[in-house]
C-alpha cells in the first residue's frame, strides 16, 4: 500500500475530501475558509446560530472575543437578544475555494494513473461530496438514515436466522456497523450521516432477538458503547503519533467518526430520558470531553493540508508564527500538523529549504513511521463495537443458539421464520 | 507565557533527560525567575486542551475556546491540588486541607471569569507551596496521594481514568523536574 505522501496531489486530494466529508461538505469548506480568514458570518460579540428545530438546542449563542470564545445554548440574561448578530448560512459547495481546489486536485489525481484511484473511483467520490453538500446542514435526513437502517437490519436478521439454525455468525451480525465505518473512509458516506447510523446500529445490535430501536438499549451496554469511543478516540489521537502521513490523516478521520458517534449515543440517551440528574450531568460532561478532543484534536487537523502543499504549509505556518508571536511549535500542533513536517519546520537546517527539499523530507520522515492499516484496525484495536456489548450480543446469540436446539424459542424462531421470509 | 524551559543554564542539566528525581533536595538555580513559570512552560505545550476545558467548564453544555492565559490557571489548580495530596500522604493533614481549600477557590475563580483572568497572585502562590513541598523528603507515598488528587479531580470534571493518570503523571514529573 503507497503512502499518499509519494504524491504530493493524492496527499492534498485525500485531505480535502477528508476537511469535506469529516461531518458535512459545506461545513468543511466554511471552516477552510475560516482559516484564510475569508468567512465574516461571525461578528465580534454574541453570535446566534440557527441549529434546526430538531437540533437538542434549536439555537446556539457564540461569543467571539479576541483570541477566545464560548458557545452556549442559553443566551446570558446581561445580553440584549436584540444586539445579537444572526449567523448566515454556510455558502453553496460549489462557490468555495475549497470545493475548486478539491476538483483542480482531483484531476491531478486522476493524471497519476494510479491503480488505487482509477478516474472513475475519484469521480464517484467528487459526486458523492456534491451531492451531500446538497443535504440539510442541521438535520439529517430521516429517509436517507431509514435507508440505511432497514439495510442493515436484514443483514443482522439473517446472520441472526443463521445461529438459529446453528451457525454462530458474529461477524456477520456486526459487519453492517463495519461497512458502514468502510464507507465512511471511503469517501461514500458523510459523518454526519455515518455517525448516528453507526450509534443506532451499535445501540440496536445489544437489543437481541428483537433487534428494536434505539431507545429500548438497557441503558449499561449504551454507557459501554459511549466510554469505549471516548477511549478509542483517545488512543488513536495518542497512536497517529507514530505514523506515517496517510495512517497519521485516516486515523485521525476515524477519530473524528468515533467521537461524532460518541455524541450521538449520548443524545439518544438524553432523548430517551429516565435519567438521574447525576447519570444526566455524568453523560453531558463525557460528552464534552469527547467534543473538545476532536475540537482540539481532530477538526483542524484537515485544512492545511488541504488548502497547501506541505511546503505552502511550511511558510504559511512561519508567517502565522511572527503575526501571532506564537512558537511554531505551538501553531503546528494547533493546527494537528503530521510530526514529521513539524520536525522540518522546527529544524533550522530546513530554513531556506526550496519546495522540492521541503517535500522529500517530508517522505523521508514519513517513510521512517511505521505504517497502519487503518480499516483493518477497525476489525481489529480500533473496532466500534465495545468488549463488553461484543460480549453481550455474543451471549444473546448463543443463547438464541442454544434455545433453538433446546426447543425453548419456538416463538422466537417462528417469528424469526417469518422476518427471513 | 514569556518564559521557556531553557531560560538560564541549569536547563542543560534538565532532569526529565536525566534520572534525577527531585523532591527535597533540589535548589532553585535560577535567580529572579519562579520555579513555577519552569513547570508551566514545560507543561503547557503538552497539556491537554480537553482535560483543561473539563477543568474549566461548570456547564457542561457550554464550550469554550480557551485563551492561553486560562490553561496556565488550570494548571495552577492542579499544581496546587498535586500538593495538597503530596502534603497529605506525608500526614500534614491539616496544612493539606488549608492548601486544599485555596486551590477550590482558585478553581471557582476560574470559572467565574468568562475568558481571561488575573492570575499573577495564583502564581506566586502556587510557587511558594512547590517550594514548600520541596523542602520534604521524597516519598512515593506521598507522590502517590499527590496523583490520586489529581486524577480525583479530573475524574470528576468528566475525564476518562487514562487521561486523567496521564495529566497526573505530567504533573508529577515537571514538579519533580523543575529546577
Amino acid at each position: 500500500m503507497i503512502d499518499e505522501i509519494s504524491y504530493p496531489a493524492l496527499h492534498q486530494w485525500l485531505s480535502t475530501c477528508r476537511l469535506l466529508m469529516r461531518y458535512h461538505p459545506r461545513q468543511g469548506a466554511e471552516a477552510a475558509s475560516m482559516v484564510l480568514g475569508q468567512s465574516d458570518r461571525y461578528r465580534p460579540g454574541w453570535n446566534r446560530v440557527w441549529q434546526g428545530s430538531s437540533a437538542i438546542h434549536p439555537e446556539l449563542f457564540v461569543l467571539v472575543e479576541s483570541g477566545s470564545g464560548l458557545t452556549t445554548p442559553t443566551l446570558p440574561t446581561d445580553v440584549d437578544p436584540e444586539k445579537v448578530h444572526t449567523v448566515p448560512d454556510v455558502p453553496n459547495l460549489e462557490f468555495t475555494h475549497a470545493w475548486q481546489l478539491a476538483q483542480a486536485l482531483a484531476g491531478q489525481v486522476v493524471d497519476l494513473r494510479l491503480s488505487e484511484f482509477p478516474k472513475h473511483k475519484v469521480e464517484q467520490v467528487m459526486q458523492t461530496i456534491l451531492l451531500a453538500s446538497k443535504s440539510d446542514l442541521y438535520n439529517v435526513d430521516k429517509a436517507s438514515l431509514r435507508k440505511f437502517v432497514l439495510a442493515a437490519l436484514t443483514r443482522m436478521e439473517t446472520a441472526m436466522n443463521g445461529t438459529l439454525n446453528g451457525k454462530l455468525l458474529m461477524d456477520d451480525f456486526v459487519g453492517p456497523v463495519l461497512d458502514l465505518i468502510d464507507a465512511y473512509l471511503s469517501f461514500q458516506i458523510p459523518g454526519m450521516v455515518a455517525a448516528p447510523l453507526i450509534a443506532g446500529l451499535l445501540s440496536m445490535q445489544c437489543n437481541l432477538p428483537s433487534l428494536g430501536p434505539p431507545a429500548l438499549t438497557p441503558p449499561p451496554a449504551r454507557k459501554a458503547a459511549i466510554n469505549h469511543f471516548v477511549k478509542v478516540t483517545q488512543r488513536m489521537i495518542q497512536e497517529r503519533e507514530k505514523l506515517n502521513v496517510g495512517a497519521y490523516y485516516t486515523l485521525t478521520y476515524l477519530a473524528g467518526l468515533y467521537s461524532r458517534a460518541a455524541t450521538a449515543l449520548v443524545s439518544d440517551a438524553l432523548e430517551v430520558g429516565d435519567l438521574t440528574p447525576e447519570e444526566q450531568i455524568e453523560l453531558e460532561r463525557i460528552a464534552l470531553n469527547v467534543d473538545e478532543q476532536a475540537a482540539y484534536s481532530v477538526s483542524p487537523a484537515f485544512t492545511l493540508p488541504a488548502l497547501f502543499s506541505s511546503a505552502q504549509t511550511v511558510e504559511w505556518l512561519k508567517n502565522r508564527s511572527s503575526i501571532r508571536g506564537a512558537s511554531r511549535g505551538e501553531l503546528s500542533r494547533e493546527h494537528c500538523v503530521h510530526p514529521g513536517l513539524r520536525a522540518i519546520l522546527e529544524n533550522p537546517i530546513f530554513e531556506l529549504s526550496n519546495a522540492e527539499q521541503v517535500v522529500q523530507a517530508y517522505q523521508a520522515e514519513s517513510a521512517s513511521r511505521a505504517h497502519m492499516d487503518v480499516v483493518e484496525t477497525v476489525r481489529g484495536q480500533f473496532g466500534p463495537i465495545a468488549p463488553e456489548n461484543r460480549e453481550r450480543i455474543l451471549r444473546g446469540l448463543v443463547s438464541l443458539a442454544i434455545g433453538y436446539r433446546m426447543g425453548e424459542h419456538s416463538a422466537d424462531d417462528n417469528s424469526s421464520g417469518s422476518r427471513n421470509e | 507565557m514569556s518564559v521557556s524551559k531553557n531560560s538560564g543554564n541549569c536547563s542543560l542539566l534538565h532532569p526529565q533527560h536525566g534520572a534525577q528525581k527531585i523532591y527535597g533536595f533540589a535548589g532553585d538555580c535560577r535567580s529572579g525567575s519562579p520555579l513555577i513559570d519552569e513547570i508551566i512552560a514545560e507543561l503547557l505545550p503538552r497539556f491537554d486542551r480537553a482535560t483543561a476545558t473539563l477543568v474549566v467548564t461548570q456547564d457542561p453544555r457550554e464550550r469554550r475556546f480557551l485563551l492561553e492565559a486560562v490553561v496556565v490557571a488550570v494548571l495552577l489548580f492542579l499544581i496546587q491540588r498535586y500538593c495538597a495530596g503530596f502534603l497529605k500522604g506525608l500526614g500534614f493533614d491539616q496544612m493539606a486541607e488549608g492548601h486544599g481549600r485555596k486551590a477550590t477557590s482558585l478553581l471557582t475563580k476560574i470559572r467565574s471569569i468568562r475568558t481571561q483572568g488575573d492570575i499573577a497572585s495564583e502564581k506566586e502562590e502556587t510557587d511558594r507551596l512547590v517550594r514548600e513541598l520541596r523542602k520534604h523528603p521524597a516519598s512515593e507515598l506521598a507522590k502517590g496521594s499527590a496523583e490520586r488528587a489529581v486524577v480525583e479531580n479530573l475524574v470528576e470534571a468528566g475525564a476518562t481514568q487514562e487521561q486523567a493518570v496521564s495529566a497526573a503523571q505530567q504533573i508529577s514529573e515537571s514538579v519533580a523536574s523543575a529546577k
